[in-house]
């Protein structure tokens, strides 16, 4: 083997570079030591792990970390985050983030990058639209975090004390002549910022949409945690906003109508977890 | 249940006391509860609506704590605890 000269100073800036890259401060004989050195040497991530898909129809035999936009419209872009993105691109598609939400995956191949889903929304007419999704992730599908209704009922949850309503229904829909309520029992409200719901009403005379540990008939405002009492007339469907982040464990939500003929239909109702 | 009247601030935090700024309301939401409890929630009239920090809109009307209502229930209980005793006193009950 042929035999060479090199300038200490040369091993030197070698040896310095080997140290930056490799984060490390050792002194580094050579050349075993510089050797094993740079085999230390951590790499990125490696590539992206996941693919964001669309349609209608859940992926059958998806590969692992397949995050599912159920939507008919043509998704146009996506990006992860906690705060809604800064575009006009009809189509595009905001996965947001959540701190603690249970549907997650590692979305690089070496090393993790742990994303966690709240739910996902996509630009349609303008409008940021909640679009239902899931994610496949060690074998099988995780759901959107917090849904309790959104055409289909989350287990365990229904609607209880109201047999003017089909829970399998979608949108479920009732007509009052006198008082109702509808009522869905434990939900835990831990670790949630805003309960909305997504829900229309015609006619409406006195309503309040409420928090409660009470699900009776109990009148009034003051039975309960948190509440949004509906003006009288009729409102296009649209999503009422309760703030719940300061209230912690299992209680009711609570849908409770008095009126000669009011109608109500509920979309969706689900918890959501600000960032 | 009773109306009372509460005041409420620009950011819609209720208060038992006008310090010469503030809304008065009058609502039975508060009925029996006591100070502590009552300052620590916001009441939005109907009509009227508050943004928070996060950007979220909410509309009147609506009530809702701003403060752990696991605080505000201790609170409450301690006080109708303290009415209790005071109520049995009168009665020579103690």
């Amino acid at each position: 083997m042929s035999k060479y000269v090199v300038d200490s100073a040369d091993l030197v800036s070698v040896a310095e570079a080997i140290r930056t890259k490799g984060k490390t401060s050792e002194q580094l004989v050579f050349p075993s030591g510089f050797v094993s050195a740079v085999e230390a040497i951590t790499t990125g991530g490696g590539g992206l792990n996941f693919t964001v898909v669309g349609g209608t129809t859940e992926p059958t035999d998806p590969a692992e970390n397949t995050v599912w936009v159920d939507t008919n419209t043509d998704i146009t872009g996506w990006e992860f985050g906690f705060d809604q993105p800064d575009t006009s691109t009809a189509g595009f598609v905001w996965i947001k983030s959540s701190p603690s939400s249970p549907m997650q995956f590692n979305a690089i191949s070496e090393n993790a990058i742990i994303l966690k889903i709240a739910t996902a929304y996509q630009l349609i007419g303008g409008t940021w639209e909640l679009m239902p999704t899931k994610v496949y992730t060690g074998g099988e599908w995780l759901d959107d975090y917090g849904v309790i209704y959104d055409g289909t009922w989350r287990s365990p949850y229904s609607f209880a004390e109201n047999d003017l309503l089909d829970n399998n229904a979608n949108p479920i829909e009732w007509t009052v002549s006198q008082s109702s309520r509808a009522v869905i029992y434990n939900v835990d409200f831990t670790d949630f910022d805003t309960l909305e719901i997504d829900c229309e009403f015609v006619n409406n005379y006195w309503t309040y949409i409420s928090v409660t540990d009470n699900a009776g008939w109990a009148d009034g405002a003051g039975s309960n945690f948190v509440y949004k009492k509906l003006d009288q007339g009729t409102f296009a469907r649209q999503v009422y906003s309760l703030p719940v982040t300061d209230i912690t464990g299992g209680h009711i939500i609570k849908i409770h109508l008095w009126g000669t003929s009011t109608t109500v239909k509920v979309y969706r109702i689900q918890l959501v977890k600000n960032g | 249940m009773i109306d009372m009247t509460i005041y409420i601030d620009s950011e819609f935090k209720c208060h038992i006391a006008d310090d010469g700024t503030m809304t008065a309301v009058e609502t039975d939401f508060f009925d029996g509860k006591c100070a502590e409890f009552i300052e620590g929630y916001r009441f939005i009239p109907s009509g009227e609506s508050w943004t928070d920090e996060h950007g979220r809109t909410f509309s009147g009307e609506m009530a809702f704590p701003w403060k752990p209502y696991s605080e505000l229930d201790a609170a409450q209980r301690e006080y109708e605890r303290q009415l209790a005793q005071a109520a049995m006193i009168l009665l020579g009950e103690v």
